[in-house]
């Protein structure tokens, strides 16, 4: 969220190794996720890890760790010399998930929100088909969750078409450069680069939708697998506001 | 590429018809006065995946309503003509794969089955294992696991997501494109030619932006009804779901002759 601050500590050449053995798993996989659907209460710190590649262990990494007061801490581990560490503190403003606070916020600019963004009402729709969140007392909670993961999925995919896109620019950059030694040091920087940030967005494509579930069981015990599919269904084209106490 | 070659050339063709209807009429001062009712011409042919039922276009950057004709071609496919104002006119030409003129059929069916089965349990590389998410949803749908053409489901909802998430990528691009010509616009000394240039380029993006959320709304309603047309029915809940699943490849065109 926009008023999250973020501290981007790069360390190089030293970072921690922060691997852990995994199995044989496919572009992306799972492989410690605290929460689980038979544990309600949540251990604190939630750790996720996101690998890239066909051997996992052996490609980009990223490993996020969740705080109880929404601290979030994460290290992506991009080439075996580099990795990169990310910190969110979280606006001391924002009432916690799960609490009748945050409901209370989150049902007022769902009505606000519905005004410009008509889809919230197919996630409500949907969340009224999941008993245990329309019985409980946080089903705004729940639908303004769906609300930023959608949105934050929206933001890594125009990330991922706008890396795309802007790929015209390295020839330019390249071009530019007479000396033949420097314009094989500029590609090659360009090149890394371009990989540097094509790896973060598919980490953290990968990593948005486990955070977004361990969320759901945190709020309401368990979170069906037929819902997520339902709600990864819709497009949501506006980027919520902040939850903030009057 | 995600979407068929014959879908993207019709993509292409309505793009430069509506670039030469653009430069040609831009200056016209004559435009539609009247919002002009939507002319809605559905195929009956079984056979056509891709082809459209016509919504109205309203663009707010073009500053007109525009008004679509949906023509069923005399040989197969179907073309739509959108109006945004006179002289602005798109043609969108949208031709089937030969493919789906078997669709509904055990022949496509077995064809289907063959190409799900080489992407993944014959696969020599990577499965993309949402491919049997697929068919793990449509396991909780009995419709669908009671006919005899539960492959030829899957090979549609590949072909609509696929389809989606391409189009999805045109609407980027085009406000991308759109971004960058506005920035060297407001270069332009001359303040009668900035402002000039600047509405042409926000309404020919408008223009654009509108088209493709209009094939949006065609390639979802058309994959809906081509999923009724094998089951008879589609539940909402599994229609989302199915959508909700991200393919990282396309399914690959059949090898139909």
């Amino acid at each position: 969220m926009s008023l999250c601050v973020g501290f981007y500590l790069i360390i190089k050449n030293n970072g921690p190794d922060l691997r852990v053995p995994l199995p044989d798993g496919g572009a992306s996989k799972k492989v410690d996720n605290v929460n689980s659907d038979e544990s309600r209460k949540e251990k604190f710190p939630v750790r996720r890890v996101e690998t890239l590649g066909a051997l996992a262990g052996n490609g980009p990494m990223l490993i996020s760790e969740e705080s109880e007061s929404g601290l979030v801490t994460k290290t992506y581990q991009l080439t075996p010399s580099k990795s990169i560490t990310e910190v969110v503190v979280p606006n001391p403003k924002v009432p916690l998930l799960g609490s009748v606070e945050y409901e209370a916020l989150a049902k007022q600019d769902y009505f606000e929100a519905i005004q410009v963004e008509t889809n919230l009402s197919e996630l409500k729709e949907i969340f009224e088909d999941f008993p245990t969140a329309k019985q409980s007392e946080y089903l705004y909670s729940g639908i303004r969750e769906a609300y930023v993961f959608k949105s934050r999925i929206r933001q890594l995919r125009d990330s991922d078409f706008l890396l795309s896109a802007d790929q015209w620019k390295g020839p330019f950059e390249i071009e530019a450069i007479s000396n033949l030694i420097e314009r094989e040091l500029k590609a090659r920087q360009i090149k890394d680069r371009l990989d540097e940030d094509m790896n973060r967005i598919l980490l953290d494509k990968a990593d948005a939708p486990e955070r977004f579930k361990q969320r759901m069981v945190r709020l309401y015990g368990d979170f069906p697998k037929p819902i997520f599919q339902r709600l990864m269904s819709i497009d949501i084209f506006t980027e919520p506001r902040e939850l903030i106490r009057p | 590429m995600v979407m068929d070659k014959r879908f993207l050339i019709g993509v292409v063709v309505c793009v430069l018809v509506f670039f030469a209807g653009w430069w040609w009429g831009f200056e016209s001062p004559i435009r539609l006065g009247v919002v002009e009712s939507t002319i809605q011409n559905e195929s009956q042919s079984n056979t056509a995946v891709t082809l459209s039922r016509i919504t109205k276009v309203d663009s707010e950057l073009a500053g007109s309503v525009a008004s679509v004709e949906s023509n069923p071609s005399e040989v197969e496919g179907i073309t739509n003509t959108y109006i945004f104002s006179s002289n602005h006119v798109v043609t969108r030409v949208v031709i089937p794969n030969p493919e789906f003129k078997i669709f509904g059929t055990s022949q496509f069916e077995s064809l289907a089955k063959t190409q799900f089965e080489n992407l993944t349990i014959n696969s020599k590389y990577l499965v993309d294992t949402n491919l049997y998410e697929l068919k793990e949803v449509f396991k909780d749908f009995p419709a669908a696991m009671n006919s005899h053409f539960l492959y030829s489901g899957i090979y549609q909802v590949a072909v609509t997501t696929c389809t989606l998430e391409e189009v999805r990528q045109l609407i980027f691009n085009t406000r991308y494109q759109a971004m960058r010509d506005l920035e060297e616009a407001n270069t332009i000394t001359d303040a009668a030619e900035r402002e000039s240039k600047i509405e042409r380029i926000k309404a020919l993006a408008g223009a654009q932006l509108e088209l493709y959320k209009s094939i949006q709304q065609e390639t979802l309603e058309d994959g809906r009804q081509n999923l009724i047309k094998l089951y008879g029915e589609l539940p909402k809940p599994i229609f989302q779901r199915l959508l909700g699943i991200e393919l990282r490849l396309p399914m690959g065109r059949l090898p139909y002759p």
